[in-house]
């Protein structure tokens, strides 16, 4: 072999010389007894005998041929003889300037083979950048999610206190007024107490808020005690904090609210008017904007003294409902048992004999991730989806790391003569693993910065994943970068240093002739981790088709009420609604689209209340029984077509008020008390009334577990009207409805929702899991056959002489096709035959619970197997179909 | 073409004797030596440039680059006053081996090549 055959250029192509003298020196550079000051002093010699020798007449090329010549065989060796064991000249700054030009040198190696193989190159990187992308948005959002109130000082000693009610075990976000005086009258030097307070005396309370012409409907509007600023630590940009809430019409209101109300003269927004509810407030003070993540969405704060209508369940002493929001600061966390403990013996001195509650202390810190109660004040998160998705994402990335492994040792075969080459040409070990480790870095960190692109681009469709819009600034904080590069690096060694301490450890004799056998034994490693990303794979989307499917079957499932077509319109004063509901239900029912009108407090998927009944006849300490609560007139029934299976509708004709009252119950509720005859029961929320009818059991709040008891009460407590239209463009109809709304109600503003909106709420949850496992289910499949493709390729690549001897002996493409396509399709297999019990389990556990659910049948898991196996057959297709077409005699001769 | 032994012991005084004369860089060392000894002598890259380092390295040579006005950037050799000692000795290990040469060859008879004739100090 001529030593410098690599480096003679070719007979066809014009000769340059520049290049050829860069092809020289590069081959040279890895010299650690060459430092570049020699090779510019060797390429200075050489250029100059070039000149003289082509200025006596010879050609470029053969004058470069003769020079290098002269220069002989192994300038180096000598080298090395002159530098053996002496320090080289200047010696550390030499030694960090050559190993600057060493590393150039990689990277310019590195590069030059990357973009050789682009294919390789792309499929690593665009694999990885997804791994890499799925971890950076679960890691942003669990940032984010964990973000919630942290911006509260004190927030290691700041609790909220919740009820968990003795007979249902219910917990509520809320409290009786009494559990903050119970905790100041025992411990007032050591706790600082708040209270805050919704207006209504329900969860939703909506209020008008007007100054001048700008009238608007705010959902942030609370009544608190004047020691809330305290307690949370808020700032007022305006107003003295401990006095702006003492007052009676005293309201406080953010920065962001004043500039919405007074415009240029929000600095001066102290000492205006505002009116809330119509009803004339001072504003006192203006609140430094809290942070967005928080849970208590604050937007006004009206002095609790102008609570619009003090109730009993207001009193300072009361212990049996639960408006209050009541909020503790204690100095030492080791005091909170004894608080607990206080309030706890309280409540059941001023009860007596009804059931005790349990008043658990939640921290202010966990509220956002792990208080699930009723009433909560804003939607919060869920630290075990938060957890899902992080585990998930984790798998995908290593599954991106798999294919980085994978498709490196997969290369590693080919570039065997590679690195017999270099190891001849005297590089060591330690070069050769950072060649390779470096490659991988390289890879990865192209890949970071692909992730980088994803999460951007696929930043509009991330809130169907993770429930709520993520601003870009959380989904890219400024951690993500070192983060990344992190990640990039660490999974770029991991997955550099099989293959590199695996090449560089090859012999060079063994190297030079081919590929050794020994990458034979490593085919299993590299099957069993394919196996092992299907495996995951169809894990995923046997869950992804299982959860698809029940989310349909939910949105299908039979509630057994008319839920089509209902436009439903909130009121926010319930009094005002009581004095115009006739002139509006005229109105409303003589329009043509109109086939219903009726009002009631809630409606089905909103939440509904609870409360305790006494059935007739038996004690009431021992016998409540918690039953949802809806409260409507006669309408309700035929409006929603709730089937009556005994008994009648309310009586419109008896005057509300007049005799004793008259209650529906639903089937579950006649089971939960019972009753064999349910018609003439008496029960007792308060006053008796009388059982008159049963309803057939529909789904009002929720599509796991069996319906609840259900009461139907006749009280004026109307909130909501519902509207139901026949079918077609609702769009006449609702115009029509809002003037019918305006011309009755002139002081409430028109608002409404579609009935079948609320209810998709129902299966919230169930769906964003659904687009949960949608998404990672398609990348995983994507990674999957990413992997797939390499290893064909590699595969591929190695039997092209077998199968050229094949066809030689007479095998037909078709049949080669379907050999080659045999042996990938095994590994599938195994995978799906690992995942098909595993993902049946895991859903069958899922479904357990749900009402209306679907029956998990063999034609789900062949439907996902098949699906597997045709993506999987298709990932090798091109491999396989390039590998069985090709000519016999030029695959004979790639080996 | 002399032998290889010679041209290898050679090196060494003819790179001192050049350099006693002005700083030069490898390549013109090489044509000089080359057209010295009428094409008798010629030293390959390979053999040159290491000698030179392993002078500089003991101290006999400097080394440093210099710009051209029109040339490119070249790496010059200079003495050092450790140089000028080792070609004194370089020439008195010579001059012995010649002078005795001569004396052998002169009693043989025939002409003695002008380009190695005697300069006596």
């Amino acid at each position: 072999m001529d030593p410098h055959g690599t480096n003679r250029p070719t007979a066809s192509a014009p000769f340059d010389l520049d290049a050829a003298i860069a092809i020289w020196r590069s081959g040279l550079a890895n010299h650690r007894a060459l430092l570049p000051d020699d090779l510019d002093e060797l390429e200075h010699h050489v250029r100059d005998q070039v000149a003289d020798l082509v200025s006596g007449g010879a050609t470029e090329a053969a004058a470069y041929r003769r020079a290098l010549a002269e220069m002989g065989f192994q300038p180096a060796d000598e080298y090395r003889k002159v530098y053996w064991g002496k320090v080289r000249r200047g010696a550390l700054g030499h030694e960090v300037q050559g190993r600057l030009s060493l590393l150039h040198n990689d990277a310019k190696v590195a590069v030059r083979h990357l973009l050789r193989h682009r294919g390789y190159a792309a499929i690593n990187v665009a694999g990885l950048a997804v791994g890499l992308a799925c971890c950076l948005v679960a890691l942003a959002y669990t940032a984010d999610e964990r973000a919630y109130d942290r911006h509260l000082p004190a927030l290691d000693r700041l609790y909220r206190v919740h009820e968990t009610f003795g007979d249902t075990g219910v917990e509520w976000a809320s409290t009786p007024p009494a559990v903050a005086d119970a905790m100041e009258e025992a411990f007032g030097d050591r706790v600082e107490v708040a209270r805050l307070r919704r207006r209504g005396t329900n969860v939703t309370g909506p209020v008008t808020v007007r100054h001048g012409d700008r009238l608007f409907t705010e959902p942030g509007l609370f009544y608190a005690d004047s020691t809330l600023f305290d307690v949370l630590g808020y700032e007022l940009v305006a107003g003295d904090p401990r006095r702006a809430l003492t007052a009676p019409g005293a309201v406080v209101l953010t920065e962001t609210m004043a500039r919405k109300y007074f415009g240029e003269d929000a600095g001066d927004a102290v000492g205006q008017t505002l009116l809330v509810a119509d009803e004339p407030h001072t504003v006192t003070g203006v609140l430094r904007d809290p942070p967005a993540r928080t849970h208590v969405p604050l937007d006004f704060v009206v002095s609790l003294p102008s609570v619009w209508n003090p109730g009993p369940s207001d009193a300072p002493d009361y212990w049996r409902y639960d408006v209050y929001y009541t909020y503790v600061r204690v100095d030492d966390p080791a005091l909170v048992p004894a608080l607990r403990a206080h309030i706890e013996a309280r409540q059941r001195g001023a009860l007596e004999a009804e059931a005790p509650s349990a008043f658990p202390f939640v921290p202010v810190a966990r509220i956002h991730l792990h208080s699930h109660a009723e009433r909560e004040l804003a939607v919060n998160g869920d630290a075990r989806t938060l957890s899902l998705l992080l585990v998930v994402s984790a798998l995908v990335l290593g599954l991106a790391a798999i294919n980085f492994v994978n498709l490196a040792t997969a290369r590693a075969a080919e570039r065997a003569r590679e690195v017999g080459v270099r190891k001849a040409l005297g590089a060591g070990r330690a070069q050769l693993t950072r060649l390779f480790v470096g490659e991988a870095v390289l890879l990865a960190l192209l890949a970071a910065a692909l992730a980088l692109v994803l999460v951007v681009v696929a930043a509009p469709f991330l809130p169907d994943v993770v429930g709520r819009p993520l601003a870009l600034g959380a989904l890219v904080p400024w951690w993500a970068f070192p983060v990344l590069v992190g990640l990039a690096v660490t999974t770029g060694l991991v997955a550099g240093a099989y293959p590199a301490l695996y090449l560089s450890a090859l012999q060079p004799v063994g190297a030079l002739r081919g590929a050794p056998a020994v990458v034979r034994g490593r085919l299993t490693l590299r099957h069993a981790l394919v196996v092992a990303q299907f495996g995951v794979s169809a894990v995923l989307l046997i869950g992804a088709a299982v959860v698809d499917r029940q989310v349909a079957a939910l949105v299908d499932a039979d509630l057994a009420f008319e839920h089509d077509h209902v436009v439903v319109l909130p009121a926010l004063d319930p009094g005002k609604l009581d004095a115009t509901y006739a002139a509006l239900e005229d109105a409303l029912r003589a329009l043509p689209a109109v086939r219903g009108v009726t009002r009631s407090e809630s409606v089905p998927g909103d939440r509904v209340t609870v409360e305790d009944f006494a059935p007739e006849g038996q004690a009431a300490a021992d016998s409540l029984v918690g039953l949802r609560q809806l409260r409507a007139d006669e309408t309700f029934v035929p409006t929603f077509g709730l089937e009556l299976v005994e008994g009648r509708n309310f009586d419109r004709t008896v005057p509300r008020g007049e005799g004793p009252r008259s209650y529906l119950v639903n089937q579950a509720a006649v089971r939960a008390l019972g009753w064999a005859d349910p018609l003439g029961h008496r029960l007792r929320p308060g006053e008796e009334g009388v059982v008159v009818g049963v309803v057939r059991d529909f789904v009002f709040s929720s599509l796991r577990g069996p319906v609840e008891p259900l009461v139907i009460t006749n009280e004026a407590r109307f909130k909501v009207v519902s509207v139901r239209l026949g079918p077609g463009d609702p769009g006449p109809a609702l115009a029509a409805i809002e003037r019918a709304w305006t011309t009755s109600v002139p002081d409430e503003p028109f608002a409404y929702r579609f009935l079948d909106d609320t209810l998709a709420a129902l299966y919230d949850g169930e769906a964003r899991l659904r687009s949960t496992f949608r998404a990672f289910g398609a990348i995983a499949l994507l990674l999957a056959g990413l992997g797939l493709f390499g290893l064909s390729t590699y595969t591929t690549a190695r039997r092209t002489k077998e199968i050229g001897v094949r066809k030689v002996l007479g095998a037909s493409a078709p049949r080669l096709v379907l050999l080659l396509m045999g042996d990938f399709a095994r590994p599938v297999g195994a995978a799906f035959a690992f995942a098909a019990p595993v993902g049946y389990l895991l859903m069958e556990r899922w479904l357990e619970g749900f009402t209306t659910r679907i029956e998990l049948g063999p034609g789900l898991f062949v439907a996902v197997g098949l699906l597997l196996l045709g993506l999987g057959l298709l990932a090798v297709a091109v491999q396989t179909l390039r590998a069985a077409t090709v000519d016999p005699v030029q695959a004979l001769r790639t080996e | 073409m002399a032998p290889k032994a010679l041209l290898a012991a050679s090196l060494k005084p003819f790179a001192l004797s050049l350099l006693a004369e002005g700083d030069s860089y490898g390549y013109e060392i090489v044509q000089r030596v080359h057209r010295l000894t009428a094409g008798e002598v010629q030293y390959t890259t390979g053999t040159l440039y290491p000698v030179l380092h392993d002078l500089e390295s003991s101290g006999l040579l400097e080394s440093y680059w210099r710009e051209g006005e029109n040339a490119p950037r070249r790496k010059y050799y200079r003495l050092t006053r450790r140089g000028e000692q080792a070609l004194q000795a370089e020439r008195q290990h010579w001059l012995r081996v010649h002078t005795a040469l001569a004396e052998l060859w002169g009693a043989l008879g025939g002409p003695v090549p002008s380009g190695l004739a005697l300069n006596p100090s």
